[in-house]
């Protein structure tokens, strides 16, 4: 199954499914109590001639057994078998279901599928914004060099969102993260997560572009509204305080040269710093 | 990218390879060569993810105890991953390879116990005898638990640790393995290394770590492994709360230095550090970065660590115990270290060493004070002859003799001075101390009105400076 | 003449707040200036701050209260003890004031503003009310830099015996709840915890203003998505920013599993015993609580990363909020009632006794505890003394206080009475 599998099967996962049912009705599996019945589970979970439904239902059990801790020890190995094994699954659901829970235990083996998919596109089982992110949950995986390059490299805008997001970790992409965030040809989507990316590796920096951004007249007004949200909840109160050119801003917002959402938020700004 | 990844599973193939030769018994002494890849410094482990190390180092293990039994000298390394390992496959080897062991013995019982611990939580299938130690799917022959399992039934009754008891030592053969005495002198390099708190304030190594013994630990905060750096930090807190209790807390420091500059900024040190209960409402006890120099340091400490991307790949656990003049007395590394023995040997080291800090730090101001009360001009003699006049007591002096003893006692406190600028770095009063000296001196050979005065104001102020200093110290 | 009120027995401004239990109050004459004779006899009542909110007065804490109490204050200062408790819950800080009149006119001799502060269910919050969580959890959390961080990093795989699969999950899991509300408190007094009945719809939780929008039925790898002007959006507390959450579940119209809270209430039984309540914790097909967590992708589907989703809080808050519920329905609050809890011989592990400290607020790392204790003791409340720096299990069963005055937490569930 792995061979005929191509990059457009991989990306069909970010497309699954699109409706939501009113109202979820779970497949009773009619499973034994204790850990007989976990073992039914994981033997539902791994046969690809079960329906999606039943398979998907053994996995959300299996998924709820091991907040179970002891009791479920028993079969930890074997789920996580389970899970390796769906790795390589037909259905994209389960492919991506079981990679996220692996990656968010640092198993090593999803994450060298995850990786070599990154490598080799054509061995992909998961869409590559899908790998960056699974990787992500382990930064000694390798995966940060990775981003920096698929953020150069990839047309796709949700690869280069989830690539900067892993960039707020790593101090050498803090000047990309910057000249991103400026570049008012990105999308808004990109700038924002920029910024959010920039924030979390360095907050001082992020304040100072905050308030030079509400300055800027020909600034999109979402990137505003984001710059505002951060300096009214994350701000350094002398640094506002001390801004003339700030605090002159704020007041024309807040005097009804801006829209309502942002003249709001000046408002609150004001208010709170005392300006 | 996919160039400096290609490389790295390239370099990882042919380490697969060259381990293979290793076995196949093609080179002689294959035992030594595993053993020197259990080090982390290896050059084979350079540029390496975290990820693709923890698959060599097992992979080195596995085969080193498929070899042959395992060798002492490899027990550090396999007790190590049994308390600290992170991966299933890599917990598993240690577990497998530990039961290769000639015996068991009831000093392992503390790292099987941990080790028992953190199985259950990690459990995942393991292929032995596998490079990777994953079969296909991600199959396996094992488990890091069923591998525990049968190393705690392999120690049959020793695998008992009793709840609050301490664990029987290691033999000191093995024991001794573990640690490493340096005694070398810090010069140099090091010296300057600026090393920034979490403050923000920067001192030279220099300036941090003479004048007292100092508890330092390595850590990072990135690093996700719960055995090491949080535990190590955590355990630090713990150190600080024996120095309390002992009454040592501002006679000993207590330093983590992050492997992790780029990352560790000031405020996340801090954060860092508070949370694990370590305190930092002393000047002497600091968690600190070096932003410039950390290679210097690094060389320093022989540290134990690899990088990839500058994120750290691998370490170990390292606390020092460094005397009054910044050298090493003492090592713990690997295993899980004593908090009680780290301040039993930074307390010993507070016994011998500051006594004589503290004789040589004096012996300047007080030739200071000396020199000051010679007398440097008509006045002086006056009033000192006069003294003596009125005692009666003083033999007959003459004003050439009592120059060449000022002269003398000029250059042994120039020279005192100079001693004290090599163990405290350069200070104002070092400043002060000489030019009043140099002023003294030319006062001697030809006098000149107030000279005299302004050279004993100068090092007496130099001598209260310093004496200052050694007691708020 | 003046009157002086203090509520929970502080003039503090952090300790003018009260649940549905008893609140120990006092007044005094703090000015005795034209009182004749050595006492003066006054009434206590309430009046409107604009956040809502109403008290009952008693002299004793029991009984169902009343709208006015009368005291009589001796002239020398000596402070007179009186009790209340709220009956209406605010939605602003302050709610309401007591304010002390002479027995005999309207004239205000003093008085205290206050706010009746009560955990709700996040579809019953005002927007102010939401904002001042967000914002509150955003400054706890500070971009990954904050105290929050400390809470992520506690609810691990490495701890996980510390608080599941044993008796002592649900104790243990409400004081971590607690611990957190208290560090939202000390941003924000006015702040409690809501929580999230996940067996029933609430779409106003998953907005781009509240929680954030997840992809329905996506991989798991969507960061939901943020209004410009919510400051979760600088949210980080696992690897990279960003709350990844997607639902398998509708959240406009369906729960998300098949366990209603009434059949979870109903798993105590035969004999509504703690034993068989605590099985909603993760076994199928009684996993009220597992079902929640695994509703989504994201990292709220597992123990190691749940705690990185602020979700898990409100989530939990619920599970706290079930197992309110079936301590009132089946007098359950005092944990020396055998059924209350599960004792047995030879103990469990420890952690999940009743004398047991708990970890991580004890700061015990001796095996079998974890060798880690983030963030220190239990967060202290000015309104409140339980349950102490480093918590036992059975010092968080009797939450309001109904056994003994001096357990209460200082929290109430809106639908939970006294």
């Amino acid at each position: 199954m792995k061979k005929t599998k191509t990059k457009a099967a991989a990306s069909a996962g970010r497309r699954s499914v699109k409706a939501a049912p009113a109202k979820a009705t779970l497949p009773n599996l009619k499973l034994a109590s204790g850990n007989d019945g976990l073992r039914q589970a994981i033997d539902i979970l791994r046969d690809s001639s079960e329906t999606l439904e039943r398979r998907l239902e053994a996995l959300r059990i299996l998924q709820a057994a091991t907040f179970a801790d002891e009791q479920f020890d028993a079969v930890r190995s074997d789920f996580v078998a389970a899970l390796r094994a769906l790795t390589e699954d037909k259905e994209v659901q389960l492919r991506q279901r079981a990679l996220g829970l692996l990656a968010r235990s640092q198993d090593s083996y999803a994450e060298k599928v995850l990786m070599t998919g990154l490598k080799q596109p054509e061995k992909a089982v998961v869409p590559a914004v899908d790998a960056l992110h699974y990787l992500s949950y382990n930064l000694h995986s390798g995966v940060q060099s990775m981003a920096r390059s698929l953020f150069e490299t990839s047309k796709d805008q949700g690869v280069r969102q989830q690539a900067l997001r892993l960039m707020a970790n790593d101090p050498q992409a803090i000047k990309t993260i910057q000249k991103t965030l400026a570049n008012k040809k990105e999308t808004v989507e990109i700038r924002q997560t920029s910024a959010e990316a920039l924030h979390a590796l360095d907050p001082t920096a992020y304040q100072k572009w905050a308030s030079k951004a509400v300055l800027d007249a020909s600034e999109d007004a979402d990137v505003v509204a984001t710059s505002l949200t951060a300096l009214q909840h994350f701000g350094d109160a002398k640094a506002i305080a001390g801004n003339s050119a700030l605090r002159a801003r704020l007041g024309e917002m807040s005097a009804g040269k801006a829209a309502p959402k942002l003249k709001r938020m000046a408002k609150m700004i004001a208010s709170k710093y005392g300006l | 990218m996919s160039a400096t990844l290609s490389r790295c599973e390239v370099r990882e193939a042919q380490f697969a390879a060259e381990i293979a030769v290793l076995m196949r018994g093609e080179v002689a002494d294959a035992q030594r060569t595993f053993i020197g890849l259990c080090d982390e410094r290896n050059a084979a482990y350079t540029e390496q993810p975290a990820s693709a190390v923890t698959r060599m180092r097992a992979w080195v293990l596995e085969s080193l105890c498929r070899v042959a039994p395992l060798p002492d000298e490899a027990l550090p390394f396999v007790l190590e991953e049994l308390e600290t390992a992170h991966d299933p496959y890599l917990l598993a080897v240690a577990a497998w390879c530990l039961r290769t062991y000639t015996q068991p013995l009831p000093s392992f019982a503390a790292a099987v116990s941990l080790a028992s611990r953190n199985a259950q939580a990690m459990d995942a299938p393991v292929m032995l005898g596998v490079y990777g130690g994953a079969g296909p799917a991600g199959g396996g022959n094992s488990s890091a638990l069923r591998e525990v399992s049968a190393t705690v039934e392999w120690m049959g009754p020793h695998a008992v640790v009793a709840a609050g008891a301490c664990c029987p030592e290691l033999p000191e053969s093995i024991a001794a393995l573990f640690r490493r005495k340096v005694s070398t002198v810090s010069r140099g390099a090091v010296d300057r290394v600026a090393l920034q708190d979490h403050r923000g304030d920067t001192k030279s190594f220099r300036e941090r770590f003479r004048g007292q013994p100092t508890i330092v630990a390595f850590f990072y905060s990135r690093c996700d492994n719960p055995y090491k750096c949080t535990l190590t930090v955590a355990k630090l807190g713990r150190v600080q709360a024996i120095l309390e209790e002992r009454g040592l807390f501002e006679r000993i420091r207590t330093t983590a230095i992050s492997y992790d500059a780029a990352y560790d900024t000031p405020e996340r040190l801090l954060r860092y550090g508070r949370n694990r209960g370590f305190r930092v409402d002393s000047e002497n006890h600091a968690m600190l970065r070096a932003p410039e120099g950390f290679d210097v340091l690094r060389r320093h400490f022989e540290l134990g660590v690899s990088f990839f991307d500058s994120l750290v790949s691998r370490h170990r656990i390292e606390v020092f115990v460094l005397d009054g003049e910044g050298r090493v007395a003492f090592t713990f590394q690997r295993l899980n270290w004593s908090e009680q023995k780290a301040v039993d040997e930074a307390e010993a080291l507070l016994g011998a060493a500051p006594k004589s800090t503290v004789r040589a730090a004096s012996a300047a101001p007080m030739a200071g004070l000396a020199a000051s009360l010679i007398p440097k001009c008509p006045m002086c003699w006056a009033t000192y002859l006069s003294f003596v006049g009125v005692t009666g007591t003083l033999p007959a002096l003459n004003s050439v003799a009592l120059k060449a003893v000022a002269a003398a006692l000029l250059t042994l406190h120039v020279l005192l001075a100079l001693w004290r600028v090599r163990a405290t770095g350069w200070h104002m009063s070092h400043t002060l101390s000489v030019a009043g000296a140099l002023a003294m001196a030319a006062n001697l050979v030809d006098p000149v009105p107030g000279l005299a005065v302004a050279a004993v104001a100068l090092m007496l102020l130099a001598s209260i400076l310093t004496v200052r200093r050694q007691y708020a110290r | 003449m003046n009157v002086e009120i203090q509520i929970n027995n502080s003039l503090k401004p952090a300790a003018r707040y009260v649940t549905w239990a008893w609140s120990p109050c006092l007044a005094r004459i703090s000015n005795p200036a034209l009182i004749i004779g050595t006492q003066v006899a006054i009434t206590l009542n309430q009046a409107a701050l604009g956040g809502g909110g109403q008290i009952r007065f008693s002299k004793t804490a029991s009984g169902a209260g009343a709208a006015t109490l009368s005291l009589t204050l001796p002239k020398n200062g000596a402070s007179v003890p009186f009790f209340v408790r709220g009956t209406v819950a605010s939605t602003a800080d302050p709610g309401l004031q007591i304010n002390a009149h002479p027995a005999s006119s309207r004239l205000v001799l003093g008085s205290a503003a206050l706010m009746v502060r009560i955990r709700k269910s996040v579809t019953s919050l005002t927007t102010p009310e939401r904002d001042r969580l967000i914002a509150a959890l955003a400054t706890l959390n500070n971009q990954g830099l904050g105290r929050y961080a400390d809470f992520a990093g506690t609810h691990v795989q490495a701890a996980t015996p510390e608080a599941h699969g044993r008796p002592g999950f649900l104790p243990w899991h409400r004081a971590f709840v607690l611990d957190l509300e208290r560090e939202l408190q000390a941003i924000d007094s006015s702040v409690a915890i809501p929580y999230w009945r996940f067996d029933q719809p609430a779409a106003a939780l998953f907005t781009p203003d509240f929680l954030g929008r997840g992809v329905f039925q996506g991989p798991g790898t969507n960061a939901v998505v943020f209004s410009a002007t919510n400051p979760l959006r600088f949210w980080k507390a696992g690897p990279t920013p960003g709350i990844f959450r997607d639902p398998f579940f509708n959240v406009n119209a369906a729960s998300p599993g098949p366990m209603g809270q009434a059949a979870a209430l109903a798993l105590g039984n035969p004999g509504a015993l703690f034993k068989n309540f605590r099985r909603l914790e993760s076994i199928a097909p009684q996993d009220y609580h597992g079902q929640a967590h695994v509703s989504f992708s994201g990292p709220i589907d597992s123990i190691p990363t749940a705690a990185q989703d602020p979700l898990f809080f409100l989530l939990h808050c619920n599970v706290d909020h079930a197992w309110a519920l079936w301590q009132k329905q089946n007098a359950r609050l005092d944990p020396a009632t055998a059924a209350s809890f599960e004792t047995v011989t030879p103990p469990n592990r420890i952690g999940h006794n009743l004398g047991d400290t708990m970890w991580p607020w004890n700061g015990d790392l001796n095996p079998p505890r974890p060798n880690f204790a983030l963030g220190g003791t239990m967060a202290p409340s000015a309104c409140v003394g339980a349950p102490g720096l480093k918590p036992k299990v059975q010092d968080v069963f009797d939450y309001q206080g109904s056994v003994s005055l001096v357990n209460n937490l200082g929290f109430s569930y809106d639908d939970v009475p006294l």
